[in-house]
């Protein structure tokens, strides 16, 4: 079967695929833990029976019941050594049942996970799909199925291997959570858009969830497809009866879903996981009547990551591209590229997802490293966040990245040089890629918007050929500084509004390049976008975290109707409190006030300067200490105490607090009397064999803002040292702290070390996970101290 | 899902981490609490710093139960888990799956890093998240599995048990540590078989027949 012979199938009617086939095998005996492709080869009457069945109740593909005969998974049984015959021998079974009906080759998952998620290299899986889908096509196959995929790149994985084996159609269907999410986190939308654009016939779900699920799957991916899809769904939703798990949904009910199924857009329907033949006929049945919805698109641009997308073009958000990861002028990111680091580039990432980016532009080029080789490791990296740009002036750098990128990639750039049009443009094509149209050519950047506009022409005309439309081009407005040339920007301009007024294609620029060797290029560069945005341009390369150029995008798609029912610009800016009571603070002129309130508040950043006005109003440091501060901290313990804070809070108070005791402590020793009561010294460990000290490190935390001198011995501290310590420290308390129960069990030790010692006087408070008051009572500790607060109080009581 | 037992390892898990599990740990009570956007926002910025701090990796292990009494469960390979609790967990299962989990050190070390600093509230975020990630990690790995075992019409038990939980002792930690060989996920277990990195879990869960 040819590729448009299988689309011609499908242009009249909504093609029906068989139903289960492992519950089915179960029930004509197959016993639990075998494997059920040997199990079918030595009992062929069963699945023959199966497949007649399904045939005869209107399937018009049966799936080859090859799901587990790939390598990995016969490894398991012992039997990789057998896979060709198995295969073969399946798929002659199939063709043997299915008669004159259509017999497809089906690919599953290995069980095993591809770098970086697991430990084996794209490569090795790509080949493992490719030794299955030889022995499928000497079994005569009509085209390939791969189902029940829960990674995006195990799934590209398998379609390449189909793609780089053979002509024949291949359907691809995914497993989706009720989050509508596969395992490894790719959405309905994302994995179709990266599916279709690399070649996959047909794209839906199959097992999943339930049948509701399922349809919102295909509502939702349905303007977007240019294929296509396919549902497959269970019969129910698996439910546990008697111990054994059902599937509860009937052939009628099964079927009452297929109007809604068609008219939502599915064109290929089946059953999986309960259904039998009796549910497929009564899809069929149902499915004849119902008029197919061929997609509605033909082309669709679009980026894409393993588990987000990003949608272009005139009516869709402007899209910024993140131009930070380039080492290009930054020396920083140059030393972390040559010793093999990407911890910037993560950085940068994030960082310009943050500001707004749409896409992030990834670029390795740099002299003295392997370009290639640091590309791959970036795109693994990067590839679960932002759909990336992959930029490089080496055809063998982007190929290489493509191949392993587990998105739809724009690549950045394909210009009409020859080794771009050679090179470039064809790989890029296999992988389904969109691209960036550079205008210019071996002999140079024409100077006039008309030269530019021959080679955008040109580079189209080529790249049609390979089966690109214009919805899978963004034509570079090539920007040149306007202080060499201060016609420069008019060209751009111009060549910008042909392209998207006249062309009909994306636009985008390298925002920045207008104005490099002008003083205060954010003017020019913010002005420039302006501009550019009112001519057409839908994309710009730049620094999302550039002063006002995101507000200005943003504002830019509520004044355009890119930003539908404004609500992007709404959310962004008119942030409001989700959830929870607002706490509302009255600003106060009064600066011991404000003291106060940037305590309760926790605002770390305004206490310097709300103490040195206080002082400079002639507030002395220990009115500071009496009247605002410790009120302060005694506020937000109120407000800890009634839940309205919680923990967070009051550490943030916490930090505010020992920040403005930090501005004041010089003060107070300068005012310091002999009649002042010195500190009470506190000493905490967490005892010997214990590493978690986080609860540790807030008591020590609150009991210091509280004036206590803590002295804080840290984590897996033996009892010796701890009493040592105490005794150095003419301590008053010794707080321990462990989380273990092996480790609680050191608690007594100090205790007992402490009174062996002789140092009676000294208190005991414990806490931690597995502690409690019995057992504080237990080893003769004083005080059991839940959290952070009571350990405060027990601490002053110890100490009043 | 096939006999062979073999320890299946993750490099790097794709956790999805809910915010709300964060704020869930940190004790926060959406009703009561009153949560400023100034301090809404620097959480989620400690968060999101957080969870790039992480690098979920994991493995698990399926190994057959071959003797069982009312307090122990003894596999295959030989080992018994004594414990009341997990014989009861593990009553109707045929197999029993061992799991584990870790984000790594860098998260920890910046925790208390921020600590030391005198940021508590990263500290205590940090904290927060890389526990929750673990979690999330070693929930990834059992949906995993529990979607394999599925095609073979096998199920995984609604719970699971971790060393140091009810009457499973954690001297049982070492035990599953030797199974699964954790120093290849980069943990080592101390003298107190507590697991470093901090943020690392294990789990025993039953594998049932459908």
């Amino acid at each position: 079967m040819t590729r448009s012979e299988f689309q011609q199938l499908l242009t009249g009617k909504i093609v029906i695929l068989d139903g289960a086939t492992g519950t089915e095998l179960v029930k004509r005996g197959m016993p639990q833990g075998v494997c059920p492709e040997l199990w079918i080869l030595e009992n062929p009457a069963a699945m023959i029976e199966i497949q007649q069945a399904y045939r005869a109740a209107g399937s018009d593909i049966v799936f080859v019941p090859s799901f587990g005969a790939n390598r990995f998974k016969l490894e398991e049984f012992g039997l990789a050594d057998r896979l060709a015959e198995i295969n073969c021998s399946l798929a002659e079974l199939s063709r043997r049942a299915a008669g004159d009906g259509l017999v497809f080759g089906d690919l599953a998952p290995t069980g095993k996970f591809i770098e970086p998620l697991g430990d084996i290299p794209f490569e090795d899986v790509v080949n493992v799909y490719k030794e299955q889908v030889a022995a499928l096509l000497d079994g005569k196959v009509d085209g390939f199925v791969i189902e029940t995929m829960m990674d995006i790149q195990e799934t590209r994985a398998a379609l390449l291997a189909v793609k780089e084996s053979c002509e024949l159609p291949v359907m691809v269907t995914m497993t989706f959570d009720e989050h509508m999410r596969t395992l490894t986190g790719s959405d309905p939308a994302s994995a179709l858009i990266t599916l279709q654009a690399m070649g996959a016939d047909a794209f839906g779900c199959n097992c999943s969830t339930g049948l509701g699920d399922m349809l919102e799957i295909i509502k939702r991916i349905k303007p977007y497809a240019t294929i296509p899809l396919i549902a497959k769904p269970n019969a129910g939703i698996p439910k546990l009866v008697s111990g054994k798990t059902v599937f509860d949904m009937s052939p009628p009910a099964f079927a009452a879903y297929v109007p809604e199924l068609a008219a939502a857009g599915v064109n290929i329907m089946g059953g999986c996981c309960g259904s039998t033949p009796e549910h497929i006929r009564e899809t069929a049945q149902s499915a004849a009547q119902c008029k197919p919805v061929l997609p509605v698109i033909i082309s669709l641009s679009a980026v894409s990551a393993s588990g987000s997308y990003c949608l272009l073009g005139s009516d869709k958000p402007f899209a910024i591209v993140g131009e930070r990861i380039n080492p290009t002028g930054k020396k920083a990111l140059q030393a972390e590229l040559r010793e093999g680091k990407l911890a910037m580039v993560n950085n940068f990432a994030r960082e310009q997802a943050a500001a707004g980016a749409a896409i992030l532009d990834v670029n390795m080029g740099l002299s003295g490293i392997d370009e290639k080789a640091m590309m791959l490791k970036a795109i693994k990296m990067l590839g679960n966040g932002l759909p990336l740009c992959i930029d490089s002036t080496n055809s063998e750098v982007i190929e290489a990245a493509l191949r392993i990128y587990p998105g739809r990639a724009l690549v950045n750039s394909i210009s009409a040089e020859k080794n771009r049009l050679e090179k470039t443009l064809p790989a890029a094509a296999k992988y389904g890629a969109m691209f960036i149209l550079l205008p210019l050519a071996d002999n140079g950047i024409p100077e006039t918007a008309e030269g530019r506009k021959e080679i955008v022409k040109k580079v189209f005309e080529k790249a049609e050929k390979y089966g690109y439309s214009k919805a899978d081009i963004c034509v570079d407005g090539l920007i040149m500084t306007v202080s060499s040339n201060q016609n420069a920007a008019a060209v751009s301009l111009d060549l910008i509004e042909w392209c998207s007024r006249e062309l009909g294609v994306n636009t985008i620029c390298g925002l920045s390049n207008v104005s490099f060797g002008m003083p205060q290029r954010g003017y020019i560069n913010n002005t420039f976008l302006v501009m550019a945005v009112s001519r057409g341009l839908n994309m710009a390369i730049a620094n999302p975290s550039a002063e006002m150029l995101m507000p200005l995008v943003d504002a830019g798609n509520v004044l355009n109707g890119r930003d539908y029912k404004m609500k992007r610009y709404v959310e962004k800016y008119g942030a409001t409190e989700q959830g929870g009571k607002v706490l509302v603070i009255v600003k106060s002129d009064d600066p011991a006030r404000h003291v106060f309130n940037c305590v309760v508040t926790g605002d770390e950043e305004s206490i310097d300067g709300a103490i040195n006005k206080a002082l400079a109003g002639g507030i002395t440091a220990k009115e500071i200490v009496d009247k605002s501060l410790i009120p302060a901290i005694n506020r937000v313990g109120e407000l800890y105490d009634c839940k309205e804070y919680f923990l967070p809070q009051l550490i943030m108070s916490a930090d505010t607090m020992r920040k403005g005791f930090e501005v004041l402590e010089p003060l107070l020793e300068e005012h310091k009397s002999a009649n002042d009561k010195p500190k009470a010294v506190i000493v905490l460990a967490t005892v010997e064999g214990d590493i978690h000290d986080i609860g540790k490190n807030i008591v020590a935390l609150m009991l210091r803002n509280y004036g206590f001198k803590v002295v804080d011995l840290g984590k897996d501290i033996s009892a010796r040292h701890i009493v040592a310590a105490a005794r150095e420290n003419n301590a008053a308390v010794i707080g321990l702290s462990a989380l273990m129960t092996t480790t609680m069990i050191k608690m007594p030790e100090v205790i007992q070390l402490a009174k062996t010692e002789g140092l009676d006087k000294i208190k005991f408070m414990v806490g931690g996970a597995v502690v409690d008051q019995s057992y504080a009572d237990e080893i003769g500790a004083d005080a059991y101290a839940a959290d952070a607060m009571e350990a405060v109080r027990i601490a002053q009581k110890f100490t009043a | 899902m096939g006999n062979i037992n073999q320890v299946f390892y993750f490099g790097s898990i794709p956790v999805v981490l809910p915010e709300d599990t964060v704020y869930s740990r940190l004790g926060r009570n959406r009703f009561l609490n009153r949560l400023p956007e100034a301090q809404k926002n620097l959480i989620g910025k400690y968060i999101a710093e957080g969870v790039a701090l992480c690098h979920p990796a994991g493995c698990w292990l399926r190994l057959n139960i071959v003797a069982r009494t009312a307090a122990s469960v003894t596999l295959e390979n030989g080992d018994t888990f004594n414990s009341v609790n997990l014989a009861e967990l593990l009553a109707s299962s045929q197999a029993a799956l061992l799991t584990a989990a870790t984000v790594g050190g860098g998260i920890v070390e910046a925790s208390s890093a921020a600590s030391v600093a005198g940021n508590g509230t990263k500290a205590l975020v940090y904290d927060a998240v890389g526990s929750e990630m673990a979690d999330e990690a070693i929930g990834w790995i059992h949906e995993y599995v529990g979607q394999q075992l599925k095609r073979g019409s096998e199920k995984l038990t609604r719970r699971r048990f971790s060393p140091g939980y009810g009457d499973l002792g954690l001297e049982n930690q070492k035990i599953i540590y030797d199974i699964l060989n954790l120093e290849k996920l980069g943990i080592r277990l101390n003298e107190s078989l507590i697991m470093v990195p901090e943020k690392s879990v294990t789990a025993i869960s039953g594998i049932e027949r459908n």
